[in-house]
């Protein structure tokens, strides 16, 4: 072929859809595949008209090679087009292996101007082809027989359509000469089979299989036209116009506040919504379906498990998500990383995963869908999990991290390892990963393009990565802020928190280690950047109080003190003139709605221009994972919602409690009998006046007043035992992270759980689910005296209990808890040393099997666990410790909020002895009580047995 | 128009007359509001927003070493270096004038190089001495100060 054909713009026309009809043909050959060769009329249609254009199109520009493969395929298919038999395996994989070759081909045209000099594997392949299609069509041959006299009674009745037998005869005709200019070996073969597929072909043309897919070759054609084909450079430049034409119209808009003419302001509207409607047409035309790149996954699953001896399924959720074409560009590279190293190290061979009790196939699935103006792209795999050991072992041996390091990081912690640059965990290096290369590069480059990564791992179950990725590159949401005269934008990706530190506000205060300033955020240390030092403009004055942004550079927390926050906005990206893009404190600039200029921050430079973080790539690992530290701190700290109901003192509730904050508009409540209601998603909320439940002084009438009177009822909605309740205070307050435990010393009324000192105030931290307990009786009932006093009973029976553990001078009952929120921890443990018991807490259920085990005989003679926990949740550690001998009569009580009747009987099966609701002290004592005596006089009677 | 006839147009720093080819600059403006770059070199001023196109303001009098106080408004002079918008900043903008390659003669020797280096020649013309700015110059010095252009920044403002 002439080199100069490559100019031809029809010859880039034939390469893009050679490329295309590639792709299909590929995709639709592995579903046939999967549903064990056997393909539907449509799907085998489909593959040979592919086939068929390809070929035609090939000879058409005299590419013989693809013309010859194109043929040799065709002719293949062309008796299963017909029969509606199985493929046989060879040639699924001989066709596949054409694929290969004709996409090679394609490539050295588009390179090179020609096909290239590969006759030898052109007509190898081709061969191969042939061969297995001659197998083929010989059982073809004999079935299509068969069929053939069925048919002939069928064509008896229907009426045959006419057109199709011309349409097969002068294809095959125009076949035969075409395939003749090639290499005689490869050519001998296809003309041998050729009169066994022409046989059932001419004799009985208008077979019913024929006919619908002539008949579905129509709308096909129809599609085709519909669409043009567009460079990619002609629709970036469309979308830079959209941008700006955007931001022409933002102007515009802020003008229009200061005229009144009706006029403009009319044609100003219909300028926004146009332009607005523009811009989401046109960034869709450079939306693609994920597909595009997952598609492709099928057949590299398929290759990889085929090299490795595994069984591996592959399932593709919502691929028809659509991202920014250079976004998928990005992230194509990336993800196939991922999707090797879950065949390869995640997936374990089928004798492996027999041993573990898991199915043989191996699962993989990649999903995609949209969240909060972002793609997520999760690729889950249900092997052999991150292993902890190995893990710290390689990183220890390849010094990345040391022993002692290694001992006290978390789960989560040792995931972040295999980030790290160099490391790579597979034994052996193979074809298909563990060549040094890799989470590190996958990190990086998501996160070039503004994603993120994020992996979790269950050792012996699974993998799951989680890609964030932004909808498209060109659009960014940011947060602009002002430094000095001057707008700044940050991504909102990097976002963390905003933080308002100082003046009179309670909320901390800015600190100054070595004279860099630092910020206690949750009590662990943020250092902190003033941007003033960059820009030159010293506005902030400590003192009176200025704003932290708090930003995630590469898990890596720093703030970012600011004089003035502005707004958030959709900005376009604008890339820095080259002679200044050395300056890495700044990714590009923008122009905002008042045609304003501002430049965009970029976090990682300002980062490392401000030296606020370590020098982590060089390896330091204390730096690394310092965050970690922090996590581990915090695991103290309890939050409080406080929210004020128009008593002097302010009230809370712990916030692990609070399910959601709502505002109602005072007509959306109704009454159901005397109890107020609100409708809230679907289900009718019970709405619980605090003031009034509390009994505080001020009648309830007042407060409907004074409720009235506010535009919205603010609700502090509440879970308890699967059903939400409504708790109506006056102002929601703050959450406020108090490093403090509840004093319970005074409580002068039911429904208080005790009181907290915080920042020299006494706040009333309020008994939540108390006081909905003592309510839900007379809602679930209606006998609202008789639950009064049950309420009252409860209340007496408590210091009952309490006098009668003590005097009674029980055997000391020494309690293992387990449960994970702190504020639960330090509450029960206290309600439980007061009833004279000893109490030991951890924090998940693996860190109380572990305490179990090592645990002297009879250290503990209770243990009581929450349900829901991180690791190994109450469920598993019930079952856990009733494996356990010595452990197995020990009475196990569960404490949860999960209470509905189902998650009772998933506790009772999996071993506890009784379920209980949390924050219910009167009943857990009563219940300790009552289980222990039991149990103690269950051993009695079993050593009488015994004697 | 004769062939060897070229048109500048022309802009004053401090009184001293400059010319950039007509047909390498795009429009002249007035002053426009501009965003400072922190830590960018001295002669860049900042980025300004030209109709929705950013164009990047530099300094003539900086980077010409001119010492002489700046006037409150500049002008802007943009020109297009490889398809970057620039705006040269100026104190007064002056005519376009056609001048004949009989006038022209190359820069002498001993004006400063700070200024030397940008200058493609000198035309004489009544009651004035136009230097011709050759903006390649100007972008290839960018190119070159490029990488390392926060310390050749300090050396220069050593001279």
């Amino acid at each position: 072929m002439p080199n100069d054909k490559a100019m031809d713009p029809a010859v880039l026309e034939f390469i893009a859809e050679g490329k295309e009809i590639i792709e299909r043909v590929s995709q639709c050959l592995q579903e046939i595949e999967r549903a064990s060769g056997i393909g539907t009329p449509d799907q085998v249609g489909a593959l040979y008209r592919d086939m068929h254009t390809l070929k035609g199109s090939a000879q058409l520009f005299g590419y013989q090679a693809i013309g010859l493969i194109g043929h040799a395929m065709e002719a293949s298919l062309d008796p299963l087009r017909k029969s509606k038999a199985a493929i046989p395996n060879r040639l699924l994989d001989s066709c596949l292996k054409n694929l290969d070759l004709l996409d090679r081909l394609l490539k050295n045209i588009e390179a090179n101007g020609n096909e290239g000099s590969d006759h030898l594997e052109v007509t190898r392949l081709a061969s191969l082809l042939v061969d297995a299609a001659t197998d083929n069509a010989g059982a073809e041959f004999k079935l299509t027989k068969d069929q053939l006299y069925t048919d002939e009674k069928r064509t008896e009745i229907k009426t045959p359509a006419p057109k199709s037998p011309e349409v097969i005869e002068s294809s095959v005709k125009k076949k035969t000469p075409a395939a003749k200019p090639l290499t005689q070996e490869a050519v001998a073969p296809v003309e041998a089979i050729k009169p066994e597929v022409q046989v059932p072909m001419n004799s009985n043309p208008p077979t019913p299989v024929e006919t619908t897919t002539a008949s579905a070759q129509q709308p096909v054609a129809g599609q085709i036209e519909s669409t043009v084909r567009v460079q990619v450079s002609l629709l970036d430049r469309i979308l830079n116009l959209v941008g700006e034409l955007v931001l022409v119209r933002n102007q515009l808009l802020q003008h229009r506040n200061k005229t009144e003419d009706p006029e403009f302001l009319a044609t100003s509207k219909s300028l926004d919504v146009v332009t607005s409607e523009l811009q989401g047409e046109v960034m869709k035309t450079r939306m693609q379906p994920i597909d595009t790149v997952v598609g492709k996954f099928q057949r590299l699953v398929r290759d990889i498990s085929k090299d490795l001896a595994k069984r591996i399924d592959l399932t593709l959720e919502g691929a028809d998500t659509e991202l920014d074409k250079s976004l998928l560009e990005a992230i194509k590279d990336p993800l196939t990383h991922i999707v090797r190293n879950s065949c390869d190290h995640g997936i374990e061979g089928p004798e492996e995963r027999k041993k573990a009790n898991k199915p043989e196939t191996g699962h993989l699935l990649i999903r995609s869908f949209h969240e909060g103006g972002q793609v997520v792209i999760e690729i889950s795999d249900d092997g052999r999990g991150l292993n902890r050991q190995k893990i710290t072992a390689k990183a220890i041996e390849k010094g990345l991290i040391t022993q002692e390091k290694a001992a006290k990081m978390s789960d989560r912690e040792i995931c972040e390892i295999i980030f790290l640059p160099g490391f790579s965990t597979a034994q052996q290096v193979t074809s298909v990963s563990g060549r040094g290369v890799g989470m590190d590069v996958v990190r990086t480059n998501i996160e070039k393009i503004g994603g993120s990564v994020i992996i979790s791992s269950v050792y012996g179950k699974g993998t799951t990565l989680q890609l964030r990725i932004p909808l498209t590159l060109a659009i960014v949401p940011a947060l602009l802020i002002k430094s000095g005269k001057e707008k700044f934008a940050i991504p909102q990706v990097k976002l963390v928190e905003l933080v308002r530190v100082g003046g009179d506000s309670n909320s901390g205060k800015i600190e100054f280690l070595q004279g860099r300033p630092m910020y206690r955020l949750r009590g662990a240390l943020l250092p902190l950047y003033d941007l003033g030092n960059l820009t030159g403009e010293k506005t902030i004055d400590y003192s009176q109080g200025s704003n932290i942004v708090v930003l995630n550079v590469d898990g890596d927390y720093f703030g970012l003190l600011i004089s003035e926050i502005l707004d958030t906005a959709d900005i376009v990206v604008k890339p820095m003139v080259s002679f200044l893009r050395h300056l890495n404190v700044f990714s590009g600039s923008t122009i905002l709605g008042d045609g304003t200029v501002a430049l965009i921050l970029d976090v990682g430079g300002v980062a490392e221009y401000g030296k606020v973080l370590g020098k982590k790539k060089q390896g330091d690992e204390r730096e690394l994972f310092s965050r970690g530290e922090k996590a581990a701190h915090a695991i103290d700290i309890q939050e409080f919602l406080f929210f004020s109901i128009g008593q002097d003192a302010t009230h809370a509730v712990p916030l692990c409690l609070v399910q959601r904050l709502e505002e109602f508009e005072p007509s959306v409540i109704e009454h159901s009998g005397e109890q107020k209601v609100a409708r809230y998603r679907g289900a009718l909320l019970p709405l619980i006046d605090l003031r009034a439940a509390l009994n505080y002084k001020k009648a309830a009438a007042v407060t409907n007043a004074e409720n009235l009177k506010n535009d919205r009822i603010s609700v502090v909605v509440i879970q308890r035992s699967g059903r939400n309740y409504g708790i109506v205070v006056d102002e929601i307050l703050d959450v406020v992270t108090v490093d403090a435990a509840i004093d319970d010393t005074i409580r002068d009324r039911t429904g208080i759980l005790g009181n907290l000192l915080y920042q020299d105030s006494v706040i009333v931290v309020v008994d939540a689910l108390g006081i909905i307990e003592r309510i839900t009786p007379d809602l679930a009932k209606g006998n609202g005296k008789k639950a009064g006093q049950a309420a009252l009973a409860s209340e007496s029976s408590l210091d009952e209990i309490r006098s009668r553990n003590r005097d009674l001078k029980l055997r000391k009952i020494r309690v293992l808890y387990a449960e994970d929120v702190a504020f639960f921890r330090r509450h029960v443990s206290k309600v439980l040393n007061e009833a004279g018991m000893d109490v030991t807490t951890v924090e998940d259920g693996m860190k109380a099997v572990d305490e179990l085990r090592s645990a002297s005989d009879g250290q503990y003679n209770l243990i009581l666990s929450d349900i829901e926990m991180p690791r190994m949740n109450g469920l598993e550690l019930a079952a856990e410790i009733r494996k356990m001998e010595k452990y197995r009569n020990t009475p196990l009580i569960a404490l949860t909020t999960r209470f509905r009747e189902k998650d009772i009987s998933d506790g009772k099966a999996a071993g506890f002895d009784i379920y209980l609701e949390k924050l219910n002290p009167e009943k857990l004592l009563a219940s300790i009580q009552s289980l222990m005596s039991e149990k103690s006089n269950a051993k009695e009677s079993e050593k009488e047995v015994n004697s | 128009m004769n062939e060897k006839n070229r048109q500048f147009s022309t802009f004053f720093i401090s009184d001293r007359m400059y010319g950039i080819d007509v047909m390498r600059v795009q429009e002249i403006t007035r002053a426009l509001p501009m965003a400072k770059i922190p830590l960018a070199p001295h002669y860049v001023h900042g980025l300004i927003n030209l109709r929705g196109q950013i164009s990047t303001a530099i300094g003539l009098r900086e980077l010409f070493e001119i010492k002489e106080k700046a006037v409150d408004e500049q002008m802007n002079v943009v020109c297009k270096l490889n398809e970057v918008l620039v705006s040269f900043l100026v104190d007064r903008i002056g005519d376009v004038v056609e001048l004949e390659s009989k006038d022209f003669e190359l820069a002498p020797e001993t004006i400063p190089e700070g200024i030397r280096r940008f200058v493609e020649g000198v035309y004489k013309i009544p009651g004035n001495l136009l230097s011709v700015i050759d903006v390649d110059k100007v972008s290839e010095f960018f190119v070159k100060s490029t990488p390392t252009l926060g310390r050749a920044n300090s050396s220069l403002e050593n001279h």
